[in-house]
Parts: C-alpha cells; sequence; structure tokens
C-alpha cells in the first residue's frame, strides 16, 4: 500500500508542477566577465546578462562545490537565478567553451 | 418556555445560514484564502480527536543516530518536502495552496504534538486536508518514527543538508529534460554556442 502512495502521489504532484510558476530561473551561457560582485555571460542568443554575486551565491563544479577562483571566462556555466531578481543563486561551471574558429 | 428557546435557536441557525449562503455565493470558495480562526480552531480540535489515546502516548522507540538523522533527510526529501519544503517550513507552490496551508513545522503549533501524535498524523494522515496517510496504521514502522525525528530536528538542518536533499526532490519530467539539457551544455556536447533558456521553475525550492 505505502508503495502504491509512494508511486501514485509524486505522478499526482508532477502534473500539477508541471503548469506552476515561480522560484528560479535557469541561465546557460559563456563566461564574458567576472569579478567578486558580478558575473556576465553570453547566452545563445547572442544576449549578455549580468549576474549579482552575493554572500548566497554557491557554485558547484561536477556536482562539488567550487568556489568563485574557479570561474574563468569561457568557461559554460548554468546559473540558477530567483525570479524577479539578477541575483545568482548557484553557479554550476562546466568545460571551457571552444574559441571561435579565427577567420 | 422550551418553544421559545427552540424558536430562537431556529432563527439563529437561519441567521447564521443565510449569511454564509450570501458570502459564499459573492465570494466563493478559494483554497487561497486563509482559514478563518474558527476552522483553525475547529481544525486542530478535530486533528487532536482523532488521535486515540493509546497511540498519542507512544514514544518513539528509535534512538536519534546519525544514520537515521542522515535517512530520515533522504525519505523527507522525496516524500515530504513537494509540500512541506525540505525545511519544514511549508513554503513550496503546493504547500502555500493548499486549504488549510501546509504549516510551518518547526513552530510550536507541531512542535507541541507528541511523537506519538505526528507518529499518527504521518501513518494515518488528516481528513480534510493534503495530508495523506502514508502507512498501513501499525504503530512500528521504523521509517514513519525516522520522520518524527526528522519533524523534531528541523531547526537543525543545515545548508549543506538542504542542497543534499534538494537533490533528491521528485523531478518533473521537463525538468529532468531540462538537467540533462545543463549536463550536456557543462560538459560541452552539442552545439558549441551555448543554449540560454529560462526553463522551467525548480517548483520544488523554497521560496526564500
Amino acid at each position: 500500500m505505502k508503495r502504491l502512495i509512494t508511486l501514485t502521489v509524486p505522478a499526482i504532484l508532477a502534473g500539477t508542477l508541471a503548469f506552476a510558476h515561480g522560484d528560479n530561473v535557469h541561465i546557460r551561457g559563456v563566461v564574458t566577465q567576472v569579478s567578486a560582485q558580478s558575473i556576465t555571460v553570453q547566452t545563445a542568443a547572442k544576449a549578455t546578462k549580468t549576474l549579482t554575486l552575493t554572500d548566497k551565491t554557491t557554485f558547484q563544479r561536477s556536482g562539488k562545490a567550487a568556489r568563485l577562483d574557479d570561474v574563468k571566462v569561457g568557461d559554460r556555466v548554468v546559473i540558477d537565478v530567483p525570479v524577479k531578481t539578477t541575483n545568482a543563486l548557484l553557479i554550476q561551471i562546466g568545460a571551457t567553451a571552444k574559441p571561435a574558429p579565427h577567420k | 418556555m422550551r418553544t421559545g428557546y427552540l424558536a430562537l435557536a431556529l432563527v439563529g441557525v437561519g441567521t447564521v445560514g443565510a449569511i454564509a449562503f450570501v458570502l459564499t455565493r459573492s465570494a466563493g470558495f478559494s483554497a487561497r484564502a486563509e482559514p478563518s480562526m474558527a476552522e483553525r480552531l475547529i481544525a486542530r480540535a478535530a486533528r487532536r480527536s482523532a488521535v486515540p489515546p493509546s497511540a498519542r502516548d507512544a514514544r518513539n522507540p528509535l534512538p536519534f543516530t546519525p544514520d537515521v538523522w542522515s535517512d530520515a533527510r533522504a525519505h523527507f526529501a522525496d516524500h515530504c518536502a513537494s509540500c512541506h519544503g525540505n525545511d519544514g517550513r511549508g513554503h513550496t507552490e503546493l504547500g502555500r495552496n493548499l486549504y488549510p496551508k501546509a504549516p510551518d513545522m518547526r513552530l510550536p503549533d507541531t512542535q507541541r504534538l507528541t511523537d506519538g501524535e505526528l507518529y499518527w498524523i504521518i501513518e494515518n494522515g488528516v481528513r480534510l486536508t493534503g495530508m495523506p496517510a502514508w502507512g498501513n496504521g501499525t504503530p512500528d514502522d521504523v521509517d514513519t518514527w525516522k520522520l518524527v525525528h526528522f519533524v523534531r530536528h528541523l531547526t537543525d538542518l543545515t545548508a549543506e543538508h538542504l542542497k543534499e536533499m534538494e537533490a533528491l526532490n521528485p523531478k518533473t519530467p521537463s525538468e529532468i529534460e531540462e538537467e540533462r539539457q545543463d549536463r550536456e551544455f557543462l560538459e560541452g556536447k552539442g552545439a558549441d554556442e551555448p543554449a540560454a533558456t529560462p526553463s522551467h521553475p525548480h517548483q520544488h525550492k523554497e521560496q526564500p
């Protein structure tokens, strides 16, 4: 019975949640600038977004805790930003993007 | 004399009923509303009387150990946090919009409940609320007793604990897909160009 509830309730919740709004926005991009106060990334749409770093900002690389020093220009990052703010809540650091080919 | 009291009582009930009818017709019922004081009092009394006295006095048979604490956090994150939030405050999309709303379990209203009452509520649920019966009603479900410990230690949760729990929260198919895309992007797979997407929100996360 417990197993049935365990399977059913999350399924119902999942259906409900898919239509919900709120909380965090994800931004994927390549770092173009980084300082102790902010990080700027370029997104796929060539848009530039600058986000504020706060004392609540945390960093991860491969799921493990990282630091601001680990973020370099050219790194791919995924940033969680609470809705209606420009504060970076979580910055996941990934591979360094390939440089653009010389023309 | 008795007929007079009866008539007066009927008029009173009729008046209250008429007022309730008019209010309902004009405003309707919404789960967004806060339960009235009367509803809260009735609900608390009903919840208390729903627990048999023998169950109320039950003590948690499990000692609180690091393993129990760890298991309880994982269980809570997977089964309970969608409504209650990982920190038990109830600040989630679902918890805030239930009627009655998911309580802040760190507060005295919950903490004043005995271990036995907490166990009973987890096992048997609470009627006319969003709280389901998670157990089969037996008095010795180890996982449920671990959750009782969890409720008692909500204020001991650290930022690290909450982060671990986030990874264990149930995810929607769109969140799973988004995580896959994030992972591929971070690993440099797929297109070289970065892909920025305003994503589906992480609804299970707590509000600040």
